[in-house]
């Protein structure tokens, strides 16, 4: 599994893009574009420097900070869009 | 995210923490977290407020809002709970226990993630480098 998480998602991608509509893939396609044409993602925090810190609500409401994370050992932050 | 549940042994055999953020409303997060029955914690980040520090924060433009609404039948201001239309790109980082960052991925193809080789790669050379050292039964 390892190593190939990309490629399993790329099929994915393509499977979904066959079922949607040629407009609706071009849409998503320009707005991937434009963002990487604006830089969007030139903001995000690069190797060396430090992590913004936040506290955010868990499942069960508990407050969890980037503090409280780290005093357990290092931390992976995925961040992503949601699941719909 | 599923796909970093297979690293979850690794993670902890290294002390590492994986956290998922979104900008669902708990509700939302809760029954996917149920649903998929996953091992990690998931965090609401309604706003985008944590999303924004870490420079992630896009907007839907109007013909993409327009796609969700009618196609995809996808109303976002139900999911996030605010009217904004904003997401975080997809982001991934390492930050070592001093709360630097060791390894960044960020990507506005929203199918694009980091591979969890690299994340490991990462976690093993910040527990390499850092302080206090790795015990010696690691």
């Amino acid at each position: 599994m390892e190593g190939n998480l990309q490629r399993r998602l790329d099929e994915q991608r393509e499977r979904s893009a066959a079922k949607r509509a040629p407009e609706v893939n071009a849409v998503i396609a320009e707005t991937i574009q434009a963002l990487r044409e604006a830089g969007t993602a030139a903001g995000a925090p690069s190797p060396g420097d430090r992590a913004p810190g936040f506290s955010l609500p868990n499942v069960q409401g508990a407050a969890v900070s980037l503090g409280d994370l780290l005093g357990r050992g290092p931390a992976v932050l995925a961040f992503y869009r949601g699941v719909w | 995210m599923q796909a970093y549940q297979t690293i979850l042994p690794d993670l902890r055999a290294l002390d590492a923490t994986l956290v998922a953020i979104s900008p669902m409303l708990p509700d939302g997060s809760l029954s996917m977290a149920e649903k998929n029955a996953l091992e990690y914690e998931v965090l609401s980040d309604v706003g985008n407020r944590a999303a924004r520090d870490y420079g992630l924060v896009w907007r839907f433009p109007p013909a993409l809002q327009e796609v969700y609404r009618t196609t995809f039948e996808i109303l976002l201001p139900q999911v996030n709970g605010d009217e904004s239309w904003e997401l975080p790109l997809t982001g991934t980082f390492v930050v070592d226990e001093d709360g630097v960052v060791r390894y960044a991925f960020v990507d506005p193809d929203y199918t694009r993630r980091a591979e969890p080789t690299e994340i490991l790669a990462a976690l093993r050379s910040a527990s390499a480098a850092g302080w206090p050292p790795a015990r010696a039964d690691d």
